[in-house]
């Protein structure tokens, strides 16, 4: 520290390079960034600062054990780290909380997280929440129990296994944002909320049991991802403004076993608009499908009207030659349609190529949206199977 | 950009807010970059704004950067709360996504400032309730310490250690999972 730097600070009063110029509620909030231990080492700096980290707003967990040697014991010892430390904080308020684990298998390792998600959620208060299991793939079942509380605004899942019990957010009436990512949701018949608007599942797996309802009916952005098994059906989603529904290839190597996985193989066990319907209030859709097998095609026999779609985004399996039927079929029913974007036998970064279109003016077609400004399509060259798109494109007056 | 400026100046011009610094200058800001402000946001559906908020506890120097730190965040307000995450690969949004970069820069190098204003700003952000302004000086703040021995902590913020050694033992055997 240079001297005359600290001699020019002294006069104002809120000037200074002293950390205790902050009032406690701000350093409160400082020691939310810091991992727990990290945080609860600040206790021996002073005596003002000894009970500082039990009320720090943010609660940052990690629990993961990278020597497979020392595994065993070093998990109990970790386990009881987060017990130890939960209950010295008690019931101090969290705003944000984020519990990272690994490797809990045995009864009462998935006992303790279990414990702690409760914890922080009933006792803590926490409004926004956010839980990691850091090799995704082996799911930890959560409690069969719905999470009540007024506060939780925001959920985050990485890596669970979650049950119909679970997925029943109505104690949550604060609950908005809910992100759920490599999620196994086997036993559950309907995941439900009427207060969140922005629903995110990515790389989840629905049981192959049975549809699973998704029942919210306040949602304002919906995103799909890479969702594997039974597809779930959707409710009706009024207030809808965009959905992201992508639809998995499976890798070549994996063969997918399970023979009523739509995704794989195409399987339609009833007549229902399972996926469409709910999504006919959207303004902004993207529907990808990177299986060979066209996944709407059931859906698509009862179009519903997207009485408010702007803009679209589709790839190729919509834009199938000759007849192009699946592409008609959602241009017929998008009356408002403003912008069209075809993806087409290439994936997101690799676009080189970029076409836009225009709809001519003069000699609008009777039967696709007059509204309609712009038309890209996105692809890495221009071959035969894009000329024949365009091709059927200009059936519509569309031309580049 | 600059052709859409003069008609959202125009709609803009009617809700102009006059901030008063500790040190009794005036800055005129759009009511969508006061905003980001809690504290203002309230007293602006109070109706009480009119003449000018006098901010007693900033001065001019810190609010002209509270300011640029707030002109450059309204932009991006409307979508913070996962609307635009949800959506980060969607080929629509590809605008935005250019856009968040811009505002990551923007905030590195904001943050390039010495300690005393580094605290200014948090006092400010925090005074005025500015989360995203709070959430980030505060970040600095908890990176700086990040890896560090108490001793070192202490040296670094002038943290004047009063505890007993008895006292010291006593927390560390209570918190002794913190320590291993």
């Amino acid at each position: 520290m240079p001297p005359e730097k600290k001699l020019k600070n002294v006069p104002t009063a809120s000037s200074g390079d002293g950390i205790d110029v902050l009032p406690d509620g701000v350093l409160e909030h400082i020691l939310g960034f810091l991992p727990v231990e990290e945080a609860g080492r600040t206790s021996v700096l002073a005596r003002s600062w000894r009970d500082l980290w039990k009320y720090a707003t943010a609660l940052r967990v990690t629990c993961v054990i990278d020597d497979y040697k020392l595994y065993s014991r070093s998990l109990k010892h970790c386990r009881k780290t987060v017990d130890d430390m939960l209950r010295l904080r008690g019931r101090a308020p969290l705003e944000v909380c984020e519990i990272t684990f690994a490797s809990f298998y045995k009864k009462d390792q998935v006992a303790s997280l279990n414990r702690w998600v409760r914890h922080v959620v009933m006792m803590c208060q926490v409004q926004r929440f956010r839980v990691v299991n850091f090799y995704a793939a082996e799911h930890l079942l959560l409690d069969n129990l719905p999470l009540a509380s007024r506060h939780l605004t925001r959920l985050e899942l990485v890596g669970l296994w979650l049950s119909n019990g679970f997925c029943d957010f109505s104690r949550c009436p604060s609950l908005q944002y809910l992100e759920l990512t490599d999620c196994y949701l086997g036993s559950t018949e309907r995941l439900s909320s009427d207060s969140i608007k922005w629903l995110s599942m990515t790389c989840c797996r629905f049981t192959t049991e049975f549809n699973t309802l998704i029942l919210v009916p306040n949602v304002v952005s919906l995103r799909l991802d890479a969702h594997l098994y039974r597809r779930p059906i959707l409710g009706s989603m009024p207030l809808l403004q965009e959905a992201f529904i992508r639809v998995p290839c499976m890798d070549d190597d994996w063969d997918c076993e399970e023979e009523d996985c739509y995704s794989c193989h195409d399987i339609m066990d009833d007549n229902k608009c399972a996926l469409l319907n709910g999504l006919s209030n959207a303004e902004h859709l993207a529907l990808l499908s990177e299986s060979d097998t066209f996944i709407f095609k059931t859906d698509l026999k009862w179009c519903p009207k997207f009485i408010k779609l702007k803009s679209l985004l589709l790839n190729d399996c919509w834009c199938v030659a000759p007849d192009f039927s699946a592409l008609n079929c959602i241009l017929k029913n998008s009356p408002v349609l403003e912008i069209l974007i075809l993806q087409l036998f290439s994936k997101e970064p690799d676009h080189t190529v970029e076409i836009i279109g225009r709809y001519h003016p003069m000699d609008r077609s009777a039967v696709i949206s007059e509204h309609l400004k712009t038309i890209k399509i996105k692809c890495e060259a221009v071959d035969e199977k894009i000329h024949r798109v365009l091709k059927f494109l200009c059936t519509f007056n569309i031309c580049k | 950009m600059a052709s859409a400026g003069s008609g959202d100046e125009k709609a803009a011009a009617a809700a102009m807010i006059t901030l008063i610094s500790s040190d009794n200058e005036k800055f005129e800001v759009t009511e969508a970059t006061a905003t980001l402000s809690q504290t203002i946001r309230h007293m602006i559906e109070d109706g009480c704004t009119d003449g000018g908020v006098p901010l007693p506890n900033v001065t001019s120097k810190i609010l002209a950067r509270v300011i640029e730190y707030c002109k450059k965040h309204a932009t991006a307000a409307a979508g913070e709360e996962g609307s635009s995450s949800s959506f980060s690969d969607a080929a629509f949004l590809e605008v935005d996504r250019a856009f968040l970069e811009e505002l990551e820069e923007f905030d590195d190098a904001f943050l390039e400032v010495d300690r005393a204003t580094l605290f200014d700003l948090i006092l400010a952000a925090n005074y005025l309730d500015i989360k995203g302004l709070l959430n980030l000086t505060c970040q600095k703040v908890a990176d700086s310490v990040k890896g560090k021995t108490p001793e070192q902590i202490r040296e670094m913020y002038n943290i004047v250690n009063d505890l007993t050694p008895e006292e010291e033992a006593e927390i560390r055997r209570e918190t002794q999972w913190a320590f291993e």
